[in-house]
């Protein structure tokens, strides 16, 4: 699937979420004026019993008192707040207070006002039935576009899917149903806690006192709470490599390493207030930009690592898979290192895939690796000269068409150099 | 506002990296300080939504006399 009708596809299920949310809130809205309407269907009936009991009260039937309160309450339940209530409500009282010709003058016209008001609850049920009923079906066009849209993601990374699937451990139905539920009321404590502590820091002073003494002790337990909630659940609850490949639909970024990195990109560093995300969640977040990140997971790792949606392969037969993979992947993301497994992904990168798929992150403080490298590559990369920044990655090596590196240091300016322009001035930008 | 995390850096230096070869992807460093915040957007969405839900199920419930 292309990024623009997948960008289209995401809209277009947005949108359906929210209008058939809002067609079910009208078709509430059309239920209860259905309801409201059949209540006051008797209405006539009660009316004339009502008149009929004020008739027996002023000739002096003392027994009609109770027909003409339960006439009162029947309207005080049932009817709309129109003219009929209003006129029962008064009519009643004035009798109770014994001015029955005040009464009576009132009810002349109570008919005529109940049918008043039986076409007013008609018409409301009526507009409100045939409000409802198009945003209904505005929904229903909407759910069926985003269906077909969801049908035409999913069987676009068929093949992809289909492979990656033969490596996806099998877990129990209920597992990720339940870790996901807890991860939810993990990140629902997780911001509730952030927003009191927030709240507490800036606006405590204008709360009362008692509002105060609460508000960040309680915000601070609903923070750690979540927090550790979050750190047990979310792991639990990531999605494997061939459900992000569903949910996404566009082609993969294939983000290759040794497994020995997962610890250093596993770590979490400060920057947000309170953060709960790993290097590797930030880089898969970047490279979302470009397509789902998968990887191959650590064989016998009891869970996975968040970040890239892991995958696991045989130890004695990955090549033939990752060869696939590098084929049916948009980018293919490297972080150098020196297992031996990696530099056969190298050359196979190398002498297989285009150029303009290959990006190769450099760890800093390694100098063998920029040699082995260049070993590799018609042009020198240089990248000895910026290996001595970031251990995690120190640069960003991505090549033309003809297999010229250009190297971007980590932290630098955004200027780009060139292999063989990287000769001429080889230490100024690096 | 940025915040300079070692990936964020990578994610620019990517995004550099990928423009200098004809690949532009603008999102890419916002993209990555955006996960620092995701797990307080995901907790208002959930608890906007769930408040959005409960009103729904409340109305629901009154509509036919169970609230």
């Amino acid at each position: 699937m292309s990024p623009g009708l997948r960008a289209f596809a995401r809209l277009v299920t947005a949108i359906a979420v929210v209008t058939a949310y809002v067609a079910l809130q009208l078709a509430v809205t059309a239920g209860v004026d259905l309801r409201a309407r059949d209540r006051f269907r008797d209405a006539p009936t009660r009316a004339a019993a009502f008149v009929t009991a004020l008739d027996r009260y002023a000739d002096g039937d003392v027994s009609a008192r109770a027909g003409i309160r339960e006439g009162d309450t029947w309207f005080e339940d049932n009817a709309p707040s129109g003219e009929s209530r209003s006129t029962v409500s008064s009519a009643a009282g004035d009798a109770q207070e014994g001015r029955i010709s005040l009464a009576h003058e009132r009810v002349a016209g109570l008919a005529a006002q109940v049918e008043q008001d039986q076409a007013a609850l008609d018409r409301d049920l009526g507009s409100s039935g045939m409000v409802a009923l198009w945003w209904a079906v505005a929904a229903g066009v909407l759910v069926v576009a985003a269906l077909w849209l969801r049908h035409r993601r999913r069987s676009g990374a068929a093949e992809i899917v289909d492979l990656v699937s033969r490596f996806t451990p099998r877990q129990p139905w209920w597992r990720r149903p339940v870790f996901l539920a807890a991860s939810g009321a993990g990140y629902g404590l997780f911001a509730a806690g952030f927003f009191a502590v927030t709240m507490a820091q800036r606006q405590g002073y204008k709360l009362p006192v008692a509002t105060q003494v609460l508000l960040l002790p309680c915000g601070l337990a609903a923070l750690g709470a979540g927090f550790l909630v979050l750190r047990y659940s979310r792991p639990r609850s990531a999605r494997g490599a061939a459900q992000a490949l569903l949910a996404d639909g566009r082609e993969p970024v294939l983000y290759l390493r040794s497994f020995a990195d997962d610890d250093s990109a596993a770590r979490v560093e400060d920057g947000a207030p309170v953060n709960l995300h790993s290097r590797e969640e930030q880089l898969a977040g970047a490279l979302g930009a470009v397509g789902p990140v998968i990887a191959v997971g650590r064989p016998g790792e009891p869970l996975a690592h968040l970040g890239a949606a892991r995958f696991y392969l045989p130890r004695d037969d990955w090549q033939p898979v990752v060869l696939r993979l590098m084929e049916l992947s948009q980018l293919i993301v490297l972080r150098l290192g020196l297992g031996e497994g990696l530099w056969w992904e190298v050359e196979q990168a190398r002498a297989c895939q285009p150029a303009r798929k290959l990006v190769l992150l450099a760890p800093g403080g390694q100098p063998g690796v920029a040699e082995r490298l260049n070993r590799l590559l018609p042009v020198p990369s240089q990248l000895d000269q910026a290996t001595a920044g970031d251990p995690w990655v120190s640069a960003v090596i991505v090549f033309d068409p003809e297999w010229t590196p250009q190297v971007q240091q980590v932290g630098a300016s955004t200027k780009i150099r060139r292999g063989a322009l990287a000769r001429l001035a080889p230490t100024r930008s690096l | 506002m940025s915040v300079h995390t070692s990936a964020y850096n990578v994610a620019r230096a990517m995004k550099a990296a990928l423009a200098s070869v004809g690949v532009r992807k603008r999102t890419m460093a916002v993209r990555a300080n955006m996960v620092l915040q995701v797990s307080l957007w995901k907790g208002l969405m959930l608890i906007t939504a769930l408040g959005l839900l409960g009103w729904l199920v409340f109305r629901a419930l009154q509509l036919f006399g169970l609230g």
